[in-house]
């Protein structure tokens, strides 16, 4: 059962992005299918939630976009991460490690 | 730097929304392709594919939205939206918006014309390199009065001793006749030392400019203004190979100025003096010069001042005999140049300042009013689901669009304005050339637009969601905050009125000002009487051949029909004129003591000047004569009160070169205010021209004559141009001369005036405007009264009080500040005070009169309501 990615705070979903352009530049596509896969199916982040994020995040220039050949020999948007969105990539992974950490923590001990 | 950035791609992509709209279109298309081969790969046909596939896809709208929204897309998105709503709203009330938009255009036109002036003359640095650099020398007398002009001797002391100056540079102006093919003009002249340029630092356009080597040079060189070589030698491509004929030599000329750089303004030729080190062994007393210097860098304009003060010191101690440079002022170039502007230029500033405030709470004003026709309008579309925030940006982008629109006509005013200004002659504006509507003009008539719109649509704006929303829609426009915004729109009228108030008296004084100065005395007559300013070339004039000239002159004017008076003089009244030192026989040193004139024998009689006293100069006064004087009242009063003044003797000490003999006075004359009517008359003697030929070379013929004076003035110069074809003529009439004098004056006035005027039209406007609108907001609650019995003549006591009782209040304050304002006017005010009762008065009545006239119309309106008509109509 895929948890919808709706209900995930906005923050986790460009936080997944950018842990997923940070391998190598992809497009919209191959991001959602990614996060999908490596999730075991367990995420899946639709395009409702993904394009808005990924303009968002180019808009605060976290990653780049650039026009090139897909796969299918088709035109396609392929997202890159820039220098700062790999900094802040390194920062909100931290936070969300603490996070996690705590409310496992809290989920055992509590 | 992010934040820069970020705002860059925002523009990058708000600059092109189609290529945005299409690039999103495709990027989910692709994505809904590839979703749907990725479903075929695992068993679906291709139909079920797309179908799944686009069913996870989910609403697109919604999410484009959202998209855009990241991209801040739909900000623009809704502007768009609300500007397009704005001019719908405004194509439905044209006449409000006709108003409102030429309110805006003029008080946007003006306040921005008004910028690019004071910009251009006040603010911006001269156009040399580190302009604060260069500073005038001038000198002081022993009573602390400041001489502009300086000895060559003095000059050359303060450029060997002092350590504060870069370069230092002497110059002096005159008007010399210059002959170009066939015509013979007068040019303004100016011959400098070497480092004049290096002092300025004006790079040449063309060619070079003079350098210190061209005053030792055996060829006469000139440079010329950019003015010049497009007027007299049609701006051709290459320096000139024929020598211009200068007065009574030929330069060739070697360079061309840029455009509007000469200094001083206006001078069209540049000659270097054509002896190495001029009049270096003259005087102390014989101050033709200006002096110039730029100050070496890291020196500050007070060290400077007290090095020179000590220098001064030094070279008064060793020669006592030096009247005229007892110390030294530093001044910056800019200062000198545009500090007597800068009075009556923060005057029309302020003045714009106050129609602008008018304009914008007349529009304020009919913004609320127009808030509350459309209370219903709003209030339906707050029920409809606007939030506030999006109608109070509504309003406000319906004000801007409005002010910018306002703005665009105000630039275009602005243009005019300007063009007017700097080509007027009424008003001699320093750096004239310099003024235009520049970009910094056109950036802040933009920013004053959007402030302007903001000032204006806030107020609205605030009055949004106050009400209640049923009780507007279940009641019609009939709102229940109508007490508190009726009290807003008074204090807007109350505060153009009170502007307006403000605005005229500041134009009153200055009108009884104008009065009070045209009805001064002149002390000649102007009326009937030509003047023509001419010079001899003085290589063909020496001495005798100048008198001779005059002679030959006078007898040839004298034969035009209905001439009465022919006579020259060296200064005319309201033009130039040198004062110098004298002694007294019997009371020593006087000090800067009298104006001198060189005239020639009829000279009161063509001048309309009265005798008082003794004889005017006679025929048998001659160069081998006693030397003999005529002197005014004023002289005569202040050297010899209460005694007989003829026969007594006195030396023109600054008057002469070598000697200075004893001038005995023949006569007394009348006072003539030769600086102008707002001066006193000074003490001033006459010598005649035969006994001081030197000064006869630059002269004004003046011709009293009866008739036609467009045909006396072509008479006269057709035939001085027969006597000398090479001499040049400048030919008006007297009064003509008197006019211009009071130019400046004028100008301010009628400016203030017209400031004036439109302020009262505005508040006009505007108490009309928000009459009609209460009038017609309360018809029934008039009809009501009516109804019971209320009189016609009560209901219009109603409305005209309620206006009379503001007019009075805002009368009120306006005057408080009137009395502020007008204090820092003073210099501007001539015979009359800041606080001048009669002028109070009349601005007082005057604005009274058209608040009941602009509140009569609409209160008729009301008093002639048919209370059955109305009250059935609901």
């Amino acid at each position: 059962m895929p948890l919808p990615t709706d209900e995930l705070l906005q923050g986790t979903v460009d936080l997944l992005i950018l842990r997923t352009l940070s391998r190598e530049p992809m497009h919209g596509w191959a991001v959602s299918h990614r996060i999908q896969e490596i999730s075991r199916d367990a995420l899946r982040v639709n395009q409702g939630s993904l394009y808005p994020a990924l303009h968002r995040l180019e808009d605060d220039g976290l990653v780049r976009s650039e026009w090139g050949v897909s796969e299918l020999g088709r035109r396609a948007k392929f997202y890159e991460i820039t220098g700062a969105g790999k900094r802040q990539l390194a920062r909100e992974t931290a936070t969300w490690r603490r996070f996690s950490e705590a409310i496992q923590l809290v989920l055992q001990f509590a | 730097m992010r934040f820069l950035n970020k705002l860059l791609r925002r523009l990058q992509t708000l600059a092109r929304p189609r290529r945005f709209e299409r690039e999103l279109d495709e990027e989910l298309s692709f994505h809904l392709e590839m979703q749907t081969r990725w479903h075929e790969s695992h068993g679906l046909g291709p139909v079920e594919a797309r179908a799944l596939a686009a069913r996870e896809f989910g609403g697109e709208t919604r999410f484009k939205e959202a998209v855009r929204d990241a991209r801040g897309m739909s900000w623009a998105h809704d502007l768009t939206r609300d500007v397009h709503f704005a001019l719908r709203s405004y194509r439905r009330s044209p006449s409000f918006t006709a108003v409102a938009l030429l309110t805006l255009t003029l008080g946007i036109g003006t306040t921005t014309a008004a910028f690019s002036i004071i910009d251009a003359v006040l603010l911006r640095p001269l156009p040399y390199p580190e302009p604060e650099r260069i500073v005038t020398l001038t000198g002081n007398d022993s009573l602390g009065n400041e001489i502009q002009t300086v000895s060559a001797p003095n000059y050359y002391d303060w450029r060997e001793q002092s350590r504060s100056f870069e370069a230092m540079a002497l110059y002096s102006t005159a008007r010399r006749a210059v002959i170009n093919g066939d015509d013979a003009q007068h040019v303004e002249t100016a011959s400098v030392t070497g480092d004049f340029f290096r002092v300025l630092r004006i790079p040449a356009a063309m060619g070079r400019t003079l350098t210190a080597a061209d005053a030792q040079g055996d060829e006469s060189v000139a440079v010329v203004s950019h003015g010049f070589w497009v007027r007299a030698l049609g701006g051709a491509p290459t320096l000139p190979a024929t020598p211009l004929r200068i007065g009574n030599g030929t330069y060739r000329i070697v360079g061309v100025l840029p455009k509007g750089r000469e200094f001083p303004s206006g001078t069209d030729l540049f000659v270097p003096y054509s002896y190495g080190n001029p009049w270096r062994t003259a005087s102390r007393n014989n101050i033709n010069f200006r002096a110039i210097g730029r100050l070496a860098p890291s020196i500050t304009l007070t060290r400077a001042r007290v090095e020179m003060r000590t220098i001064a010191a030094g070279i008064h101690a060793a020669h006592p005999e030096d009247l005229y440079a007892y110390d030294v002022s530093v001044t910056t170039l800019q200062e000198r140049i545009v500090g007597g502007s800068r009075s009556y230029l923060a005057l029309i500033g302020a003045a714009v300042a106050a129609v602008l405030l008018v304009a914008c709470a007349n529009l304020a004003s009919a913004n609320l009013a127009r808030a509350e026709v459309r209370a219903r309008e709003l209030a339906i579309r707050t029920a409809l689901g606007a939030g506030r925030m999006r109608l109070v940006r509504q309003l406000l982008v319906e004000s801007i669009v409005l002010a910018v629109a306002g703005g665009a006509g105000g630039v275009a005013l602005a243009w005019m304005f300007v063009r007017l200004v700097a080509r007027t002659t009424a008003i001699q504006l320093p750096r004239a050339t310099e003024i235009g509507v520049n970009g910094t003009a056109l950036a802040f008539a933009v920013a004053l637009s959007v402030l302007v719109g903001l000032a204006v649509g806030l107020a609205p704006a605030f009055q949004i969601g106050r009400g209640h929303l049923y009780a507007v829609i279940a009641t019609g426009a009939r709102s229940t905050a109508t007490r508190r915004r009726a009290f807003s729109r008074d204090i807007l009228i109350g505060a153009e009125l009170a502007l307006a108030i403000v605005l005229l008296v500041a134009a009153g004084l200055l009108i009884r000002s104008f009065r009070t100065v045209i009805s001064r005395d002149l002390g000649f007559v102007p009326e009937g009487a030509v003047a023509a300013e001419i010079s001899l070339p003085a290589s063909r004039y020496s001495g005798s051949r100048a008198t001779q000239f005059y002679a030959e002159t006078f007898a040839a004017l004298s034969a035009i029909p209905g001439v009465s008076a022919v006579a020259e003089t060296n200064a005319l009244p309201l033009s130039s004129g040198a004062s110098g030192f004298i002694m007294v026989e019997g009371q020593g040193d006087v000090g800067a003591g009298a104006g001198y004139r060189v005239v020639s024998d009829q000279y009161f009689d063509a001048m309309g000047i009265p005798l008082w006293k003794g004889r005017f100069f006679t025929a048998a006064d001659d160069s081998g004569t006693a030397r003999v004087t005529l002197v005014n009242r004023q002289m005569a009063e202040r050297y010899w009160p209460g005694q007989d003044p003829i026969g007594k003797r006195f030396k023109a000490k600054s008057m002469e070169w070598k000697d200075t003999p004893w001038l005995t006075v023949v006569g007394v004359v009348g006072n003539v205010r030769h600086w102008g009517l707002e001066q006193d008359a000074v003490p001033e003697h006459f010598v005649l021209y035969r006994q001081r030929p030197e000064f006869a070379l630059t002269t004004s013929i003046v011709v009293r004559g009866s008739g036609d004076l467009a045909q006396l003035m072509r008479a006269v110069r057709d035939r001085i141009r027969s006597i000398d074809r090479d001499v040049p003529v400048d030919i008006g009439t007297l009064a003509a001369r008197v006019d211009r004098s009071l130019s400046e004056r004028r100008f301010i006035m009628m400016v203030l005036a017209a400031f004036g005027a439109l302020a009262l039209v505005m508040a006009a406007i505007g108490v009309y405007g928000v009459l009609s609108f209460t009038v017609a907001q309360r018809t029934r609650e008039i009809a009501v009264r009516m109804a019971l019995g209320a009189e016609r003549r009560r209901v219009l006591r109603l409305v005209v009080g309620h206006v009379l009782r503001v007019t009075m209040i805002s009368a009120g304050i306006g005057l408080v500040f009137a009395q502020a304002v007008t204090r820092l006017m003073s210099t501007l005010l001539f015979g009359v005070s800041p606080t001048d009762p009669r002028t109070y008065v009349v601005v007082i009545v005057l604005l009274m009169g058209v608040a009941l006239i602009a509140a009569y119309i609409p209160a008729r309106r009301a008093a002639t309501v048919d209370p059955m008509l109305v009250l059935r109509g609901e």
